[in-house]
């Protein structure tokens, strides 16, 4: 098996067209290579692998490759090629933690991430290069920096189908203000147009919708694409669920509903989003796979019951993504089987993992200085 | 809105009543509170004494965790101990003492317990202990552990001694509420009527109870937040009883699932014939066992994904080592990193070797309640006993005895904290 060009067959084809019980015969032995790849690379990932689960060649399914979870590639740095591959290293943002993710991207990774996006997008939104509002700041997706936050990298995958792009938010003080003129150029400029909008769903929310319509603009581009994705658990803290904001949305911008898609992604697996289809259901891609794993006992869940999110992928062969665990929560609806037609998994995100309420008087070691 | 579980011993569960202030309640409790003056003191511990022979034969108390324990401290013998400690005699409840200046100890009044969700008989060793010094108490206790509680209070409202006294004739002066901890209405109303608040928990629930208003003469008693872990000397692991250490040390882990203060996090294990590897693949055996017979049964989704990331971090370090069950049940994480480390719980445990034991004291706080200790020099256990209750820990206990309520708890000899010392001149 020529790994490398069976990676990159897959990764440039059409998406979702591959059964489910094909997909895992034809990832499974590139995912095992790839690990066997990454343990003669590294004796961290050799000790990892090793103590974690079985030797790859006996990997039965692509749920037998122990995953690494993605808070590790804040802890350590995690990486399969020599430093003088390392074309760049991209550092997550650090909201949560406050320790960003460090991936270390080739060429060839960096080359299959960006060809494994488009095949996504274009999926869902069409091939065609169209423009492109973006609701952000410029600042957030500067070409010379290291750090690549989710809402960069969203922009970053949209703007290989703009023919221009155009952010319609400032930055002042660290608030975001919509620029009235940009937005009205924009307006002026492609009114009616098939076009693409992109940005972070909780600053779409809390920021833009908001502002235009403090300002009275109107906005009418019925043949439009919203790809928008994160925040939602801020924004079910004020009661906004995915359809209430996809209405809204659709409202503002005089669309269908079903033209408001809602993704998951992360930096650390870039290259692989999972966009709504008209169904609600998000698809995992040919040259990837989702896992659902019971928190409790590891195993894969089977379709309707939730668990952890896990998200293998064929792409990187810069650092081991190969398989990742995250702190979210979601649940498989079915497979091949879903209304729109896409062939494989199909999911849907539930929540981040919460901390639940404090359980006793057990406790921190750490004492707090103000307590003192 | 308020719940009521239980109220001057009538059970109102699981369908609870309901009700928008606590001052209903008061009346009911304030005429128990009388009642109970009337009751003789060691009438009432040999009701506690018949409740503890019922506990544990009773079908539906069987299997709750910690009740071969609850029953044992509420023998009559403990708890004559635990009153001659705090109090010096049980006649001092029920009487003026001495001669020409008399002394008795008088209940406090209303005596208000916030209790933590983590270990549902803290309720029982709190209001036990109030109760027998003649306090009326109002319990606001977490919903996971009201079956248990009523289950429990029901046994108890039952044990009837020959002189007719019964649990429920105590209990007439009780209340078990539940409100929202967002509910700062109610929380303000119970610490309003509190002459003694006492609270269970961590370091959230400890500050949003002690920073409400509160009466002048109010008397708080505070139990947590803490952090507890383990000591085994080099003697102690050569020895015979090497193998019964780590099936008690194996015990305390497994206990309230780690999340109460005298749970350990860490074990601490002197350098000697048997390095930590080999530690912990027997200490991995006694816990698959306890694993087979307990299984695990509430999965906290948040401390799983700690439990994954934990096992991960030193699968990955080249320096630590795991070992663990196959699915994320219990853990033994090795690292050689110093000192303490953030717990983890349920049933996650991180073993570490020192030089000697007297190395981990630099790491002690006032934030160590128990250190469960396997030393079999006589001599240093002493002497780290003396550095590390110096530094604040109050227990220096067996391995085996982490959780064993005793008296003084935390440093607390509780039910002295309870009374109103008052005097009388008898004389001329």
């Amino acid at each position: 098996l020529d790994i490398k060009q069976a990676v990159n067959d897959l990764i440039a084809q059409e998406q979702f067209r591959i059964p489910q019980a094909e997909k895992d015969r034809v990832l499974l032995p590139i995912l095992a290579q790839q690990v066997k790849d990454n343990m003669a690379f590294s004796q961290q990932l050799q000790k990892f692998y090793t103590s974690s689960g079985k030797d790859p060649s006996t990997y039965a399914s692509i749920a037998d490759i122990p995953p690494i979870p993605v808070s590790m590639f804040k802890k350590f740095s995690l990486k399969t090629c020599p430093d003088d591959q390392v074309a760049r290293v991209l550092n997550s943002s650090a909201t949560t933690s406050g320790i960003p993710s460090r991936i270390y991207i080739n060429k060839e990774t960096s080359f299959r991430q960006s060809k494994g996006l488009i095949a996504i997008l274009k999926d869902f939104v069409g091939g065609s290069r169209r423009p492109v509002l973006v609701i952000d700041t410029e600042n957030v997706n500067k070409d010379d920096a290291d750090t690549l936050s989710a809402r960069g990298a969203a922009i970053r995958g949209i703007s290989n189908f703009g023919k221009k792009l155009v952010y319609v938010m400032d930055e002042k003080s660290g608030e975001l203000f919509l620029n009235r003129q940009k937005l009205q150029g924009f307006i002026d400029e492609f009114k009616g147009q098939e076009i693409l909008v992109s940005g972070f769903t909780y600053i779409i929310w809390t920021r833009f919708v908001k502002q235009v319509q403090d300002a009275g603009i109107k906005l009418d581009f019925p043949a439009m694409k919203l790809v928008h994705s994160g925040g939602w658990k801020k924004l079910a803290a004020q009661a906004v669920t995915k359809d209430v904001f996809s209405k809204a949305l659709a409202g503002m911008f005089n669309t269908e509903q079903r033209n408001i898609v809602d993704f998951y992604g992360m930096v650390e697996q870039l290259g692989v989003v999972f966009l709504d289809c008209k169904a609600g259901h998000k698809h995992a891609p040919d040259f990837a796979e989702i896992i659902i794993r019971d928190p409790y006992t590891m195993k894969e869940q089977p379709s309707g019951k939730a668990g952890l999110i896990e998200i293998a992928s064929i792409i990187p062969s810069s650092y081991p993504g190969q398989a990742i665990i995250t702190e979210d929560i979601g649940e498989i609806v079915g497979v091949d089987d879903c209304p729109c037609g896409r062939k494989g998994k199909y999911f849907v995100f539930r929540s981040r993992v919460e901390r639940a309420e404090t359980r006793g008087c057990g406790d921190t070691f750490a004492e707090r200085r103000k307590d003192r | 809105m308020i719940e009521i579980v239980m109220h001057a011993g009538e059970f109102y569960h699981p369908a609870h009543k309901e009700t928008g202030s606590l001052k209903p309640l008061l009346p009911a409790i304030q005429a128990g509170f009388e009642s109970l003056k009337k009751i003789d003191k060691g009438k009432v511990i040999d009701v506690f004494q018949k409740f503890s022979e019922n506990v544990i034969k009773d079908p539906s108390t069987t299997g709750i965790e910690g009740v071969a324990f609850l029953s044992s401290w509420l023998r009559k013998a403990n708890m004559m101990q635990i009153v001659e400690k705090n109090l010096r005699d049980l006649a001092y409840l029920d009487h003026f003492v001495g001669e020409t200046k008399r002394i008795k100890a008088q209940p406090r009044g209303f005596a208000c317990h916030w209790i933590a969700g983590n270990v549902p008989a803290i309720g029982l060793f709190s209001l036990f202990q109030s109760m027998l010094v003649g306090n009326a108490n109002i319990l606001r206790i977490p919903p996971k552990s009201h079956d248990t509680m009523v289950r429990l209070l029901k046994v108890f409202a039952s044990s009837k001694i020959d002189s007719g006294l019964a649990g429920a004739d105590l209990l007439e002066s009780t209340a078990i509420i539940y409100y929202d901890r967002a509910d700062q209405k109610a929380n303000e109303e119970l610490s309003d009527v509190a002459d003694a608040r006492i609270v269970w928990g961590g370091e959230e629930a400890v500050k949003s109870i002690t920073g409400l208003p509160r009466r002048a003469h109010c008397e708080d008693v505070i139990f947590g937040p803490k952090y507890s872990f383990a000591v085994l000397d080099r003697e102690a692991i050569a020895s015979k009883n090497m193998p019964r250490v780590l099936r008690f040390l194996a015990s305390d882990i497994f206990l309230f699932d780690q999340a109460a203060c005298t749970s350990p996090h860490v074990v601490f294990c002197e350098k000697s014939n048997m390095d930590v590897a080999t530690i912990a693949r027997f200490l991995g055996e006694e816990m698959g066992k306890l694993a087979k017979r307990f299984p695990k049964t509430d999965i906290d989704q948040f401390i799983m994904t700690k439990i994954i990331n934990a096992r991960a971090e030193h699968a990955l370090d080249p320096d630590a080592s795991v070992v663990c069950s196959p699915e994320n049940d219990w853990t033994i994480l090795i690292n050689k990193r110093p000192g303490l480390e953030e717990p983890i719980e349920s049933r996650t445990i991180f073993l570490k070797e020192v030089d000697s034991i007297m190395d981990t004291l630099p790491h002690v706080t006032k934030k160590v309640q128990t250190i469960g200790c396997a030393v079999d020099d006589k001599a240093k256990l002493l002497a780290f006993a003396d550095e590390a209750t110096f530094r604040g820990v109050a227990r220096c206990v067996n391995v085996g005895q982490m959780h064993l309520f005793d008296s003084p708890w935390d440093g607390v000899l509780f039910m002295s904290r309870l009374v109103n010392w008052v005097t009388v001149y008898h004389g001329d």
